[in-house]
């Protein structure tokens, strides 16, 4: 009866409900859909780059390291010598040693000179491996690899000239090899990491684009390698991680820094926490003014409603049967909102996904409710229920007070 | 157990300290008896009525439904008491808006077991009964099943309104200005048609109007400030 009374009252007050439910589902979608997105985002951070034991750079902030050589973001302050290289590569702890050299670019890509060790030890996500959709690595002097996002920008694929050129800006003012055109011999598939949005090319590939004219006319057979911006190591036993690290970070010859990988990007995470915490609050905020709005809108309901209360003690409820209508109609509207609203944002994602995993690498987990969100649902319930409270307060004194003779005035 | 409701020394004020707004030191209504009891706006008609089924409590004096005494219930008990034994007409607006005729006709017995129990007793479902009474007060059952009823004329809305008050059969109906939006015509026929309910059921009616000239159709025609002995009320 109880059920029954407050589905026939809303339904009688479609229109007040229906926009009441369109505002707390407004308010519901932007919180799950900003709390997707974030936690998208720190996942997709963390996922960044797992196979990874140290990473060593020239002497200089951790995260700024962390920022150049993991998200192509900024640029390194100094580079390391190639000896640097030999003589880590060589230490008997490191399993493998990835360079990377940087510095050029494809249309605002980053261009990453490595070796083809970079497809084969690389590990993203859950120690995921780089795969070719289409095509090999590099093999000779100017072939070039691309990650799944300039795919998108290319115009024929595969066997596609690149020029590439020196800088970062989307149009470099600056020199473009262009007398160097860059064969495309491999696209990778997507990550949704960095590296859908950087071109790979062989070392060599990056001192020949650095050679005088001259030199340009007659390449030698074999050229030598970069100076390099950061190093990648893997390492043969976990446990030697911090000795290494000291080690590198002291080393005599060249001055260095070595960062863990997930300890640097969990500090990154902090620094980056509060921008996220502005946006949870934000979204916060939205939603208690679209219960704010659901309050007033019961409450106004109301003013109008006394009559009916009076009506409904007539016939026998209690004041208690009629704040509880007001109560459920509070929840039956909240669960419609909470319901629109978490579909409301599924399919925003869903519409968005392509574009965020494209521009930002963010991948959302879709249509796998996490717990947060579930205690997010209980939160928003227990609000609605807060706010329900006091109309159904009000009609609980309205109808004491009115007794069974409330006259229209 | 002739009275339906009465009212012995009883004494009303809205706050301790103020003047008493009703005194009346002698009222009740016997079973199946018509009462019909005028007073001016203003003059505490709404109030009486909401003494009579308890709403409200005197601060002095005794008030008994069908021999139950309503100050020594607590107010869940009366609330439970006044759904089984009254049912009530109002000048306007008596209906949910948002349910059908027939369910506001049957609302009652669902707050009521009493009511229901009754309803059962007569060998009737709930639907059955309404059907009935909405019949017998001259309503189509059918037709008025397939509109709101914020559509109904008022004429019918009121008529309604008395199938409901009438269904479970309670001893008392109280009316307050049951007619008052009512043009002449449909007010005859109106009270017509509830007279002869309440005498089929033996009901008690109480009805409440500022219009002294209903008064002659009753068994009993009362005026409330004669009624009344609490100065300048």
């Amino acid at each position: 009866m109880l059920l029954r009374v407050a589905w026939k009252n809303l339904l009688y007050r479609r229109l007040t409900t229906a926009l009441t439910v369109v505002a707390i589902a407004a308010g519901v979608a932007l919180l799950f859909a900003i709390e997707r997105v974030r936690s998208g985002a720190r996942e997709s951070f963390a996922a960044t780059v797992a196979g990874v034991d140290l990473i060593v750079g020239a002497r200089g902030s951790p995260i700024n390291l962390l920022l150049y050589s993991v998200f192509h973001l900024g640029d390194a302050v100094n580079n390391i010598s190639s000896a640097t290289w030999q003589e880590l590569a060589d230490n008997p702890a490191v399993k493998v040693a990835i360079p990377l050299a940087m510095g050029d670019s494809w249309r605002g890509h980053r261009v990453v000179g490595t070796t083809t060790d970079y497809f084969i030890h690389y590990r993203y996500g859950d120690q995921q491996r780089l795969v070719f959709s289409q095509g090999r690595a590099f093999e000779n002097l100017f072939e070039v690899v691309v990650g799944h996002a300039v795919a998108q920008r290319l115009q024929q694929g595969l066997g596609e000239r690149l020029v590439l050129a020196h800088g970062v800006s989307e149009t470099s003012f600056s020199v473009s090899h262009e007398d160097m055109p860059f064969k495309v011999v491999g696209i990778l598939a997507r990550t949704h990491t960095p590296t859908d949005r950087a071109l790979f090319v062989s070392l060599p590939a990056i001192t020949a684009l650095h050679l005088d004219d001259e030199q340009k006319q007659a390449l030698p057979a074999t050229l030598p390698p970069p100076t390099l911006t950061a190093l990648w190591l893997k390492l043969q036993e976990k446990f030697a991680i911090l000795a290494l690290q000291r080690e590198f970070n002291t080393y005599k010859r060249e001055a260095l820094t070595a960062i863990i990988p997930g300890v640097s990007l969990h500090q990154l995470w902090q620094t980056l926490g509060l921008a996220e915490r502005i946006f949870l609050l934000l979204s916060f905020l939205v939603f208690g003014i679209s219960l704010l709005g659901m309050t007033v809108a019961l409450l106004i309901g109301l003013e109008t409603r006394r009559q009916e209360m009076a009506v409904l003690r007539s016939i026998g409820a209690s004041p208690r049967f009629i704040f509880a209508v007001l109560i459920v109609e509070a929840l039956l509207i909240s669960l419609a909102g909470i319901v629109a609203g978490v579909a409301l944002s599924y399919m925003g994602l869903y519409a968005c996904e392509p574009l965020l995993a494209a521009k930002f690498g963010l991948t959302t987990g879709l249509f796998i409710p996490a717990a947060t969100e579930l205690w997010y649902v209980l939160a928003i319930v227990g609000c609605a229920l807060l706010a329900g409270c006091v109309p159904a307060q009000l009609a609980y004194r309205n109808s004491l007070a009115d007794g069974l003779t409330m006259r229209i005035r | 157990m002739t009275a339906v409701l009465s009212l012995q020394d009883v004494r009303f004020a809205w706050a301790k300290h103020e003047p008493a707004l009703l005194h009346i030191a002698e009222f009740s209504v016997a079973r199946g008896e018509k009462v019909f009891l005028h007073g001016a706006s203003g003059s505490g008609k709404t109030t009486l009525l909401n003494l009579c089924s308890g709403v409200l409590l005197p601060q002095q004096g005794k008030l008994q439904l069908l021999g139950h005494e309503l100050t020594a219930m607590s107010s869940a008990a009366r609330d439970r008491w006044r759904g089984a034994e009254v049912g009530y007409i109002f000048q306007l607006f008596n209906l949910l808006p948002a349910f059908t005729a027939q369910e506001n006709v049957c609302a009652p017995c669902f707050f009521s077991k009493t009511k229901h129990q009754r309803v059962a007793a007569q060998g009737l479902s709930l639907a059955e009964a309404a059907h009935q009474l909405l019949t017998a007060l001259q309503l189509d059952p059918h037709q008025l099943a397939s509109q709101p009823v914020s559509r109904l004329s008022v004429g019918q809305q009121q008529r309604v309104a008395a199938a409901r008050a009438l269904l479970g059969a309670p001893p008392l109906i109280i009316a307050d200005e049951p007619t008052s939006a009512l043009d002449h015509e449909v007010r005859e026929q109106f009270l017509d048609l509830l007279f002869a309910q309440c005498q089929k059921f033996n009901t008690a009616l109480l009805l409440v109007s500022h219009a002294r000239e209903l008064g002659a159709r009753f068994d009993r025609s009362l005026a409330l400030p004669d009624l009344n002995r609490a100065g300048g009320a």
